[in-house]
């Protein structure tokens, strides 16, 4: 095969998005983590789609994302990730709010509950992704920030989010 | 964690089942993975059965394209600092090596003279000349030959 070109490749992400992020969800469970696996996984689509034997791409891509996923296994053995020093810093003051436990009742509640827990711009640029389901592009144009700048803020606010889910996950186990 | 596997050794029905609903321990989808990742039969099988999709953000497409056009460009960027470097790299040691010659470092090594080094050129002449010289021999040899 030759290397894939940019329509095709983009016919291909919007094919295969949402299998590849539930085959990702279903292996990590957690949505960031998955997003995260699920990108790294069309990447790697991108650059090896010369070695791609034409058979069944379905089943070529979705090895892709196990593959990936079987790295994240392996990455988080080696370590317990916490929030660094930087990290911390885009988080609210915790204020304990019991309410917040019983809302806590599916994935949207909780997504919901921890990107309350973010600070400005973290938490608007969160917001808008996740919960009102908008493009960065969109976002850029309507307030006139750069696009650069909100991936930037939606790369920590992910990598905080993940790491929180996975807190608040080992925190309901030992309940 | 045999259960996982029917007697082909591939996933089971039930092993993909769990996996979608979330119903497989840690341990459990770690030996799924190792196993999808390199069996494709498995990895269509899961696939197909994946009945309800989880839908990504709707910016999800937008930002694995610009992600990719990113990596493209750092991937390009340093490809051609690799190439610079190796350039350098070797016109570094070519001029160095020449700078070497040029010194007369090593002014050890015995000069060609002291050697007999036969000059190509000289003996390809002199092998012509005296080819040359036979030549006209023969041909001298022949016409006295001739005349007598």
């Amino acid at each position: 095969m030759e290397r894939i070109q940019p329509d095709e490749f983009s016919s291909l992400v919007a094919r295969y998005k949402n299998l590849i992020y539930t085959v990702c969800y279903s292996f990590c469970r957690n949505p960031f983590d998955a997003e995260d696996l699920a990108q790294e996984t069309f990447y790697a689509v991108f650059r090896t789609w010369e070695h791609f034997d034409g058979k069944n791409e379905r089943a070529w891509i979705t090895k892709i994302a196990a593959n990936k996923c079987r790295d994240y296994f392996r990455r988080s053995e080696k370590k317990h990730e916490t929030l660094s020093p930087s990290e911390l810093e885009i988080l609210e003051d915790p204020v304990f709010n019991p309410e917040m436990a019983v809302l806590r009742q599916n994935e949207n509640e909780r997504m919901r509950s921890l990107i309350k827990k973010l600070k400005e711009p973290y938490q608007t640029v969160a917001v808008l992704y996740f919960l009102e389901d908008k493009k960065l592009s969109d976002v850029a144009r309507q307030t006139g920030q750069k696009l650069k700048t909100l991936q930037t803020q939606l790369y920590r606010a992910k990598k905080a989010l993940a790491i929180l889910w996975e807190e608040e996950i080992s925190h309901e186990t030992l309940i | 964690m045999k259960h996982l596997f029917d007697v082909n050794g591939h996933l089971n029905a039930e092993t993909v089942e769990k996996f979608y609903h979330h119903a497989l321990s840690l341990s459990e989808r770690k030996i799924v993975a190792d196993h999808m990742a390199v069996c494709p039969l498995c990895a269509d099988a899961a696939a197909f059965a994946a009945a309800e999709l989880h839908q990504t953000p709707q910016g999800f497409e937008e930002q694995i394209l610009l992600q990719v056009l990113e990596k493209e460009k750092q991937y390009k960027q340093n490809r051609t600092l690799e190439f610079l470097f190796y350039s350098l790299r070797v016109a570094a040691a070519a001029g160095f090596a020449i700078a070497l010659l040029c010194s007369g470092w090593f002014h050890f090594i015995p000069k060609p003279e002291h050697y007999y080094i036969p000059n190509f050129t000289q003996k390809l002449n002199q092998t012509l000349n005296d080819f040359s010289n036979r030549l006209l021999q023969t041909e001298e040899y022949k016409h006295e030959k001739t005349k007598k």
